[in-house]
């Protein structure tokens, strides 16, 4: 799964299209197709903390097991020195101006561009050195990293104003046009991301759904019913329905015997 | 290939820092204040970040040489380790730092010199032989060529009676070792598994063969060599797949000219071996029938007894039992 947090309109359009999200109704604005969430934010630290609490609450209910696998990315224009208009780069290290705070977003593709990125309350009358300025990204990444793993949490942005260009001059269609410039870059880095993260995707395991509801078990048990069955999985592959051998078990305590026996027996060369 | 260096602001112009940046001209360096704030940092994926790990130089700046754990030592008293480096450029599936580090970024402290004087200080603390053992939180030679940290270490431990240097190693990269003198207080220990544990989980590591030969060449050369047969993984074949790996071994190295064998169980902590099986769910030793005793999960006592007296047993046939050292 991916989710999306975008700023403006003008920055989501060219995703929205090329991702065929549709726009559901909803209190914040919020795009979606079976697999990708993408919401509006506005601009802002605030708005962006708010809109991944609500995004986070969103998905996680359709997705309750496991969610530190989903994707978390930002993306949207920033202001810097000297990098060239419409250069397109991921913040490997963000700081709060206002609250000091810093993140190092791991490398997780090799060799994708980067820069610092510097998130600040109001735009600053003078770029500083060396870094990408927005509005959003410290309250994204602090906020995200709660729901998922700090790795699938990323920020790409696209430089649109600097010394040579500045703020100004950037409207909404510029905006759209650079993000849609980089739209190839910003789809590609979000397929790498979510190709990476099924590899911390724990298998379903649906047949302990259907042990739990045919007998009762207590919370330490359901942990160790879920671990045996884990463990089934690897060694014997997974169990398709109840066992015959289950029939006519009574307790769950007498299941979870019996599993335990199943596995320890099973054959562990490696 | 590193394209991600972290450096500490306090170290950025350090001529070590300067010099294995230089080996990757091409990667991004990012500064921080301490590297803790990356390293440390909540919520990271270990297996996540094992796909493209980062390299963190950074300053230590206490504890740089610490007492091993009880049972971990070859015949001395006095045991100690120190970590110029935590994680390795290897991913052996066994292998505790995946449970003990919540990043699987390389981070290297650049300020040898107070390892170094820390090993004469700890050393003087005594009259007795004092033995200090590298490659605890990483392999001492994998990341050699970056960090010729084992290049100075061998200068300095030449020069200080009653210290002894175990470098514990399953790298190749022993051309340090072999463009210098061999000392005569330094073991280059290799670790073995046997071909079918070692295919199925020490991922990234040079062949056995390699091992054997760069150990072959270590002898030659007039290096102490030693054998470190840890860990363990209980299996129906244990007698036969041991046998196996040390007629291998002993088919190329000179077991009169072995100093010492350690082996040990696959043991680890509880709340490691709970965060490794979160990582890997799917790693067959993982599903194997572990028991959890005091806080540690092992293959139990039964089975912990079988394989060791085996091994021992399989030892002996080449080496003196006054060189062996079972890992309690
Ligand atoms: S070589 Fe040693 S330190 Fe490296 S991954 Fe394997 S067990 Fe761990």
């Amino acid at each position: 799964m991916l989710n999306l947090i975008v700023a403006t309109q003008a920055e989501a359009d060219p995703v929205i299209s090329e991702l065929k999200l549709r726009k559901i109704s909803s209190s914040l604005i919020c795009y979606q197709n079976d697999d990708v969430h993408l919401v509006i934010t506005g601009i802002g630290k605030c708005n962006t903390a708010t809109a991944c609490g609500w995004l986070a609450n969103k998905t996680i209910q359709t997705d309750a097991t496991n969610h530190t696998h989903v994707v978390w990315m930002n993306f949207g224009i920033a202001g810097h020195l000297d990098a060239d208009i419409g250069s397109c780069f991921r913040a490997h290290k963000i700081t709060d101006l206002a609250t000091k705070k810093v993140w190092f977003p791991h490398p997780l593709i090799n060799n994708f561009p980067s820069l610092d990125l510097i998130t600040v309350d109001q735009p600053l009358l003078q770029y500083r050195t060396d870094q990408l300025h927005d509005m959003e990204a410290s309250a994204f990444v602090e906020a995200a990293r709660k729901f998922s793993n700090a790795e699938l949490v990323q920020s790409l942005k696209v430089v649109s104003d600097n010394s040579d260009h500045p703020l100004e001059v950037v409207n909404a269609k510029l905006t759209t046009r650079l993000i849609a410039d980089n739209l190839e870059t910003i789809i590609s880095f979000l397929w790498a991301l979510k190709s990476l993260s099924g590899t911390v995707v724990a298998p379903e395991n649906t047949i302990a759904k259907t042990i739990k509801e045919h007998w009762h078990f207590s919370v330490s048990q359901k942990v160790l019913l879920e671990r045996l069955l884990q463990r089934h999985n690897v060694l014997l592959g997974p169990l398709g329905d109840i066992p015959d051998a289950l029939n006519d078990v009574k307790s769950s305590k007498e299941v979870l015997a019996w599993l335990q026996k199943t596995v320890d027996s099973a054959d562990c060369n490696l | 290939m590193i394209d991600t260096i972290y450096i500490e602001n306090e170290i950025r112009n350090h001529p070590r820092t300067l010099q294995i940046c230089e080996r990757f001209p091409k990667a991004t360096t990012i500064f921080c204040d301490r590297y803790t704030s990356v390293f440390n940092s909540n919520s990271q994926n270990f297996r996540l970040q094992k796909k493209n790990p980062a390299l963190i130089l950074a300053r230590k700046h206490h504890k740089h040489v610490l007492p091993t754990p009880p049972g971990y030592g070859i015949g001395s008293d006095r045991n100690y380790y120190f970590s110029h480096m935590l994680n390795c450029l290897y991913d052996c599936r066994y292998c505790f730092l995946q449970g003990m580090y919540r990043s699987a970024n390389y981070l290297v402290f650049v300020n040898y010199e107070d390892f170094f004087d820390q090993i004469t200080a700890t050393t003087a603390e005594s009259t007795e032989d004092t033995w200090f053992f590298s490659g605890y939180d990483c392999d001492s030679l994998a990341m050699e060529p970056v960090t010729g940290f084992m290049g100075e270490a061998l200068n300095h431990f030449e020069s200080i009676e009653n210290a002894h240097l175990e470098i514990r190693t399953k790298s190749t990269q022993i051309r340090s070792l072999l463009n210098r003198e061999a000392i005569p207080n330094c073991v280059v220990a290799f670790s073995f598994s046997p071909e079918r544990p070692s295919q199925a989980l020490e991922h990234g590591v040079p062949s056995i063969a390699k091992r054997i030969n760069a150990m072959r060449k270590l002898q030659h050369h007039g290096w102490k060599t030693g054998l470190r047969l840890d860990p363990i993984i209980h299996s129906q074949s244990v007698q036969r797949d041991y046998a196996d790996l040390l007629d291998e071994i002993f088919q190329s190295v000179q077991a009169e000219h072995i100093h010492s064998v350690s082996y040990g169980m696959f043991r680890l902590p509880k709340p490691f071996f709970r965060k490794m099986v979160r990582m890997y769910p799917e790693e067959k030793l993982f599903s194997m029938p572990l028991t959890e005793h005091d806080s540690q999960v092992s293959f139990g006592d039964k089975a912990e007894e079988t394989s060791l007296a085996i091994v021992d047993a399989e030892i002996r046939k080449y080496i003196d039992k006054q060189n062996i050292f079972p890992c309690k």
